[in-house]
């Protein structure tokens, strides 16, 4: 024993090197299934939006502001009350738009730097790319929408110091930001994916989600050039994308990733157990699923009162267009207040715990023929624009059950306004993730003037405590979110958005 | 080769003095009855060697005649004699009355407590039996002066936090624990729980750790001292993790004499004294009709289980009361001790079996415990020593009550609505007797499984039912050992080597019966579990097993000489640990049958079997010499250097260099200080050194790739599942950081021992101690996008971590000691108060951090509570609209008299003040967040009475904490009055209503409109206490009696009690810890010796 301690004594000092048990950074990116991994990996990301989050999911930042929906419970985001800087759920929407848009960097990053001979495939490595610039697009998109100046960030940071606190952003820098990368993006990518990986970004995606931040950039000062650029964008979009025969097609967990698709989240389910109270970082059990409880009251919701559709919503449809059956339902039950929200719903595919494989549709071809027509009539042209909102009506009367006739309604129009267009889109789009940002954008463009609706313009909101006009002076118009205080608290460099 | 210069230095300092030895030989009896004291020892001054007296007290040993011989025993005054041409010298010691002569650990040897320089407590055997805890931690609460402890419950396996002066970082601030020499390690102790590992979660990581106490592993019977070491000079020869102090555990010997038998035997049993008092169903129903009457927004959301109109009215249900069945009444304890112990000169020998049994004052938990240990040394030649300390342990334990289902202790129970039945005498006979949480069945079977809860929406668990079909045991193993070689080859000069190993095993096993899903208010469908079917399923079965295992190896050279007055000792030593951890688990879902014996995962039912490995490991590595000087006893110099090397940071990071100094002044042996007849000793010390912390997430100096995130792609309707297919990803939660390194404490300490009299000792201490380089998590805003999910606000984030930090603790420590006697009548008073001041100093860029709970601020101490302050209730009308013209409340939807009104105490932040700045801003927002409280104790403090008279003996202990702060949970879950369905506390009878406006508490109202549950200092109450912690009366039949009753020695019987009462200005259950108080007990027992 004695021995042995002399022998340790004398011995090197390499008991010390005790190797990392996995990978690291530094041994990771060697291999085309490596990279492909982390690709993977980015895409898990957007589970951080959509997933139940421990009963603290977030889907109810950009389903409560519309004039679509509205619920009993007194949220803050429901009733423009009380909106603070330190809400959770927007330091949450924050922080993880963040961390997707820095996987994006982390790949565009080390594709760069990829050696040569890693990739076997040419083509992949353009589509990695590809595929990284559109979801840090999607972040950019996302970030103007909801917080309006927020740190374009476009390279990983990796220490300390003053690279830790970007600059807010001015004017529609963010929107500039995806729109560069996306006009890349849709040269990268390929124009569909073999069977196994559909729901990959695509060029269509790609052109699709550029059209869309063009004719917000429209609407925010960008005038008639964005608008012929975004038609532009539109018009290569594939053939093959079209829309579904059905509409209910859209909201299909059987029928995912369809014709009409342009982007979606794939909510999935982990194999042998996914644990809904632990984010898709915990290992095999994170959870994949994503979440619509809020609308049918499914045990995970716990009672609370549901999102359920506004009067304006209610009252928004012609009597006997087939879209009211898969859009809403009576329901006498208190916490749905009369009406119950089906969209998501109706043709869902729930685990046991209410929690849904159903893919929360991000980006579709129902939603880009509305922003063409808008494109269409703001440059002046009428009869493209009356076409692309008569094909959305023209589908709303067909998606009747099978072996019934088309509906009557909604009839096609004879003329196309911007307040059809606007109609229009309440009703096609009522319960996505498109109505409060649409109805920012077109205040901006002057299309409406939000400072004059009153709660009656609402709905009204169900919401006792509905200060919209309060909040609508104390942003100066603006209606971002705050700032998370975080955020703020640790990066001098940032302006609180008004209000706040 | 820096090492072995080093060693070659130790060589040339021994000096080679050769004097004639002659060899002297005599008898130590004790001075009041003459008696021979058996294993007294006889030592040359200035060296190791010496001998110790036989079982006749006498001795033999040769010295030359200029030594000095010094002859001790415990608890005799010390006496030194000069040989000279003497050849017999017998000697009676006299009894001590002070505390100077207690030998006190200090780590590779002791010393007596006169010639320490540093700052350590140490706590006896004596105390330590009297702890009725199967932890030896909880015997040092209270008992030694800068040491805090937190009990952390009744289960008798549950963990005490236990904090040496103040609190040093927000990382790990757990002390290091050494058991005879082996530095305990346990993976989830350290940063790993914090950070994860080796792509385990942090979440999973705590999980596997969770609950079990490995000191619990510990027989406290077998311990013969704990030392605390608290200063850097102390803990320094532990450098590596030795920054938060050292726990020494000294473990008992054999002493020279014939076998010695012992057996202690000990019984008790344990009653937690305090429940809830909560409302009846009639006072519930009409809180919670008044709740939502007040809220016409909300009205109508009433649940139909309150309704009286209703079919689905629950409230002409009887009152049932949850909490009383949950208690174990009277739980026993028992404890076996069994110890045989003796020793020639040459060899002595410890052995030791014990039994404990000790069940939860909760029901359905218990540990078992069988420990035996055995230590033997022997001396092969004159100049070769060797020995073994051995120690197995095995320990059962069930934990249903808790831990396993996620339970929330008396606090859950409260809060149960009073209708929900516990018992069901007409169910199934599957659910055993107990009531269903839930209504269930099939819309259209076999899909369209639905459940609803059936006691109204807040129907809880019926954990009854759940514990009378589910189990969870933990089997637990442990295999301590330490064998060494010692060769003197000159006298004084030492070498030593030692090799250690601990090694620990923990199973657990879980069984979940299928129809438990009755008991559960968010069950699986049990067709998912494949309930129906040829092969029913009967439940699901896991497993799981880990394994600790701790090698140390050590090296150690020595040399003590005596030059005439001048008194050196050196020490040098070479230490390697290295760790690994690694274990599995394994679980289905299918399982067809029970036995106790056998259960498998089934071969065919691979689809529904889980397993999963876990790793990870480390090294470390230290070098440490220290050089003890001290000339004549009156001036003593300790200095130590050490260099530590962890695995946990880059190469060119790994190593730190520690140095500690401390030097005493014996002020009464000065000429001058002579006349002074009444201060017997007087001692001034002080010492300043620098410790390190390597605790820090595993390999954060890498940026590890985690293979977690998983997505699906390929879902279309022609795959015709909506799941699509898997794939597993990859991402880098953070960056590489190669700069970290060690985080370092710096101590210094001033302070002087006195004996007045020879019978009062006091010894005062002031202590500064300074954290640098804390490893913290760097904290970025979120736009650089580290952040990770979590469930509370802010999320948490995946910071990368570097050394930023600093934090200071100060205080003073004060002991007190008397003994005295009148008459046959022996007393002893003992008392000691430490006080701590926390401050943090510097941070990452000095932003706060933390929640409400535990914040992190310059200025402030560590984890301070951080909340909104109570102003008052809006008593009417007038009150309201009065705030309302000076003060927008931004968190609120609506105020009307009966709510809670805040104070507006700071604004927004502006240029020079970047977090908020002090001072009304006419609005209550976030910002008016402010310090309202602290976790940290300002100071603890414990003092004892000890009596005898003839044979009998009393001692009665008391132990308390002030100026410490928390958030009530118990009375928030009890008073918030806006859960659905939650039972609430009687104290909400006296809610504020129209009638009764001069309420302490505020209305009722469904959907808090006025945010009055908002985290404020509503809920935050003084937990400071003082409990009357131990209390023992004994007697000790006569030596004359016992020995003719039989064969014993001694005979002694005691009945005490513990936590006899408390007195606390803490309105919850206890103020240490609400979910699970700790019990009162009541106990008797019996030592034999033969």
């Amino acid at each position: 024993m004695l021995l042995t301690g002399l022998v340790i004594f004398f011995a090197c000092e390499d008991r010390l090197d005790k190797p990392p048990l996995g990978d690291t950074e530094e041994t990771f990116f060697t291999t085309q299934d490596n990279y492909e991994s982390a690709v993977l990996g980015m895409y898990a990301g957007l589970t951080y939006w959509y997933w139940y989050n421990n009963n603290n999911c977030i889907h109810m930042l950009w389903l409560l502001p519309g004039d679509d929906m509205t619920t009993k419970q007194e949220w803050p985001f429901e009733s423009f009350n009380a909106i603070t800087p330190d809400d959770y759920r927007i330091n949450y929407y924050w922080d993880m738009t963040y961390a997707i848009n820095t996987r994006a960097n982390i790949i565009l990053e080390k594709v760069e730097q990829a050696a040569e001979g890693v990739y076997l495939d040419a083509d992949l490595k353009n589509w990695h790319r590809g595929e990284a610039l559109f979801i840090r697009a999607l972040c950019s998109f996302k970030l103007f929408s909801w917080f309006g100046a927020a740190p374009v960030i476009t390279a990983r940071v990796t220490g300390l110091g003053e690279q830790t606190k970007p600059p807010s952003s001015t004017g529609t820098q963010l929107l500039d930001q995806a729109i560069t990368d996306l006009t890349e993006a849709a040269t990268l990518l390929p124009d569909n994916w073999e069977d196994k990986y559909i729901g990959r970004a695509t060029s269509n995606a790609a052109y699709g989600l550029l059209g869309k931040c063009l004719v917000t950039r429209a609407c925010y000062g960008g005038g008639n050039a964005d608008y012929s650029d975004a038609i532009e964008a539109f018009n290569n979009i594939s053939s093959d994308v079209q829309l579904t025969p059905q509409f209910y097609s859209n909201f299909d967990a059987y029928n995912e990733n369809n014709e009409e698709s342009l982007f979606e989240f794939q909510a999935s389910e982990a194999p042998g157990f996914d644990n809904i109270w632990l984010s898709n970082d915990f290992g095999s059990i994170g959870s994949m699923l994503g979440f619509f409880g809020y609308f049918n009251n499914v045990w995970s919701w716990w009672g609370n009162p549901c999102f359920v559709p506004t009067d304006k919503l209610l009252n928004a449809f012609e009597t006997g267009d087939p879209r009211i059956d898969e859009t809403f339902r009576s329901n006498a039950d208190a916490v749905f207040n009369g009406w119950e929200f089906i969209k998501y719903t109706n043709h869902d595919s729930q685990n046991w715990e209410g929690c849904s494989h159903n893919n929360n549709r991000i980006l579709r071809y129902g939603d880009i023929l509305l922003l063409r027509a808008e494109a269409y009539l703001q440059t002046g042209n009428a009869a493209a624009a009356l076409a692309d909102v008569n094909s959305i009506r023209e589908r709303a009367r067909n998606s009747v059950p099978e072996g019934n006739p088309p509906s009557a309604v909604p009839a096609d129009l004879a003329t196309v306004a911007m307040q059809d267009i606007m109609d229009e889109r309440l009703r096609e789009l009522a319960g996505e993730e498109e109505r409060f940002v649409d109805l920012k954008r077109w205040h901006a463009a002057g299309y409406v003037n939000l400072g004059n609706w009153s709660a009656a313009d609402w709905g009204p909101s169900l919401n006792a405590s509905f200060d919209f006009a309060g909040w609508f002076a104390a942003t100066q118009g603006d209606m971002m979110f705050p700032i998370p205080t975080d955020e703020v608290d640790l990066n001098p460099n940032i302006t609180q958005n008004k209000g706040y | 080769m820096k090492k072995s210069i080093t060693f070659l230095l130790i060589f040339l300092l021994c000096g080679f003095q050769l004097f004639a030895q002659q060899t002297v030989t005599g008898t130590i009896t004790d001075a009041t009855d003459g008696t021979p004291l058996i294993g007294a020892t006889i030592m040359l001054r200035g060296t190791t060697s010496g001998s110790i007296t036989d079982i006749n007290g006498k001795y033999s040993l040769s010295a030359p005649a200029d030594a000095v011989l010094t002859f001790s025993y415990v608890g005799f005054v010390t006496q030194e004699i000069q040989v000279g041409n003497r050849t017999t010298i017998d000697v009676s010691l006299v009894k001590s009355t002070t505390q100077l002569e207690e030998l006190v650990v200090i780590g590779y040897g002791s010393r007596q407590r006169r010639d320490v320089t540093s700052a350590i407590s140490s706590v006896t055997s004596e105390d330590l039996v009297k702890t009725n805890s199967m932890a030896p931690e909880l015997a040092m609460q209270g008992r030694m002066s800068g040491v805090y402890v937190q009990a952390s419950g009744s289960e008798p396996y549950s963990r005490p936090t236990v904090r040496v002066r103040g609190t040093n970082t927000w990382g790990i601030a757990d002390p290091l624990y050494v058991i005879d020499g082996v530095p305990i390690s346990e993976y989830g102790a350290g940063a790993e729980a914090i950070y994860g590992a080796g792509g385990t979660s942090a979440a999973a990581i705590q999980d596997l750790r969770h609950p079990i106490n490995i000191m619990s592993l510990i027989n406290p019977n077998d311990i013969e001292s704990i030392s605390v070491l608290k200063d850097a000079t102390a803990a320094a020869i532990y450098g590596v993790r030795a920054a938060n102090g050292v726990i020494l555990i000294t473990t008992k010997k054999g002493k020279i004499g014939k076998p010695v038998v012992e057996f202690n035997f000990k019984y008790g049993i344990q009653n937690i004294p305090q429940k809830y008092d909560v409302l009846n169903v009639d006072d519930y129903v009409d809180l919670f009709q008044e709740m939502f009457a007040n809220n016409p927004d909300q009205a109508d959301l009433l649940p139909n289980v309150f309704r009286p109109d209703s079919a689905e009215y629950l409230g002409d249900m009887p009152t049932t009361d949850w909490q009383t069945p949950f208690l174990n009444k009277n739980a026993p304890l028992q404890d076996y001790n069994l110890k045989v112990s003796g020793g020639t000169e040459n060899t002595n020998y410890y052995i030791s079996v014990s039994y404990n049994d000790t069940e939860s004052p909760y029901i359905n938990s218990w540990q078992k415990r069988y420990a035996l240990s055995t230590n033997i040394n022997t001396n092969i030649t004159k100049f070769l020593r060797t020995g073994v300390n051995y120690r197995f342990v095995y320990s059962d334990i069930l934990d249903d009550s808790n831990n396993q289902f996620g339970g929330g202790g008396m606090q859950e129970m409260a809060t149960q609505p009073p209708w929900q039945p516990i018992y069901n005498s007409n169910a199934p006979e599957y659910q055993k007797g107990y009531m269903e949480a839930i209504n269930y069945g099939y819309t259209n079977y076999p899909d369209g499984w639905w459940a609803e809860r059936k006691w109204g929406p807040a129907g809880g668990m019926n954990r009854f039912g759940e514990m009378a079909l589910n189990e969870s045991t933990y089997s637990l193993i442990r295999n301590l050992g330490t064998a060494f070689v010692e060769l003197e080859p000159l006298q004084g000069l030492k070498f030593k080597g030692t090799l250690s190993i601990d090694w620990f095993y923990n199973r657990r096993n879980e069984w979940s019966d299928i129809y438990s899903f009755v008991f559960n208010i968010t069950p699986t469908d049990p067709l998912t579990l494949g309930e129906d079917g040829v092969d029913d399923s009967i439940g699901s079965y896991g497993e799981r097993h880990l394994r600790n295992t701790n090698i140390i190896s050590e090296f150690s050279a020595s040399y003590t000489k005596t030059f005439g007055d001048h008194n050196i000792d050196l020490l040098f030593n070479f230490m390697d640990q290295q760790f690994q951890y690694e274990g599995i688990s394994g679980s289905s879902d299918q399982i067809f049958a029970r036995t106790e014996d056998f259960i498998g995962f089934g071969s065919a039912m691979n689809e529904y079997t889980n397993t999963q490995n876990f790793k990870d490991h480390y090294a470390l590595q230290g070098i440490m010499g220290r050089v003890g000087y001290n000339y004549a006893n009156k001036y003593y110099l300790d200095a130590t250097v050490r260099r530590d090397g962890s695995s946990r940071f880059a190469e060119e990071n790994r190593w730190g260099t520690f140095p500690a100094f401390s030097a005493a002044w014996r002020l009464s042996a000065e000429s001058f200080m002579q006349n002074l007849t009444w201060l017997t000793d007087l001692k001034i010390r002080g010492g300043w050194g620098q410790l390190g912390n390597q605790e820090t997430k595993a390999f954060a100096y890498l940026s590890l790739v985690s293979r977690a995130p998983h997505y699906a792609f390929g879902s279309t309707a022609a795959l015709g599942d909506p799941r699509g297919l898997f794939y597993y990803g990859a991402a880098l939660p953070d960056y590489p950081n190669e700069d970290l390194t060690w985080e370092k404490t710096s101590t210094t300490n001033i302070g002087f021992d006195a004996n007045l009299f020879t019978a009062l000792d006091i010894s005062l201490e002031y202590y500064y101690k300074f954290t640098d380089g804390i490893l913290q998590d760097s904290r970025l805003p979120g736009s650089i996008g580290t952040s990770t999910p979590g469930n509370v606000n802010p999320p948490p984030a995946n910071q990368p971590i570097a050394n930023i930090a600093q934090v200071k603790n100060q205080g003073i420590e004060l002991s007190i000691g008397y003994r005295g006697s009148v008459g046959d009548l022996n007393y002893s008073v003992n008392g000691n108060l430490t006080t701590v001041n926390n401050e943090v100093v510097k941070m990452y860029e000095d932003t706060p951090m933390g929640d409400e709970y535990g914040r992190i601020e310059v200025g402030y101490p560590v984890n301070y509570l951080w909340a909104y302050k109570m102003g008052g209730i809006f008593r009417d009308a007038t009150e309201v609209t009065n705030y309302q013209a000076k003060t927008t409340d931004a968190t609120v939807t609506r105020q009307e008299p009966g709510d809670v009104w805040f104070k507006d105490v700071n604004g927004a932040p502006d240029e020079d003040h970047p977090f908020y700045t002090e001072g009304a801003d006419s609005t209550v927002n976030f910002y008016d967040r402010t310090y309202v409280g602290k976790t940290i104790p300002g100071f603890f403090y414990g003092f004892s009475f000890n009596l005898e008279f003839k044979g009998f003996d009393l001692s009665a202990f008391f132990q308390g904490v002030g100026d410490i702060q928390a958030f009530n949970n118990g009375k928030w879950a009890l008073e918030n009055m806006n859960n659905l369905g939650n039972n609430q506390s009687t104290s909400t009878l006296e809610r504020w209503t129209p009638t009764n406006t001069g309420a302490d508490l505020p209305r009722a109202i469904y959907g808090d409109p006025g945010n009055n549950n908002r985290t404020s200092d509503r809920w935050i109450e003084n937990a400071g206490y003082l409990r009357f912690a131990n209390l023992q009366f004994g007697y000790t039949v006569p030596t004359a009696i016992a020995s003719r009753i039989g064969v014993f020695q001694n005979l002694r019987v005691w009945v005490g009690g513990s936590n006899l009462f408390i007195i606390t200005p803490w309105t919850g259950l206890d103020p240490e810890n609400d979910g699970i108080p700790s019990p009162r007990i009541f106990n008797l027992g019996v030592d034999m010796r033969f």
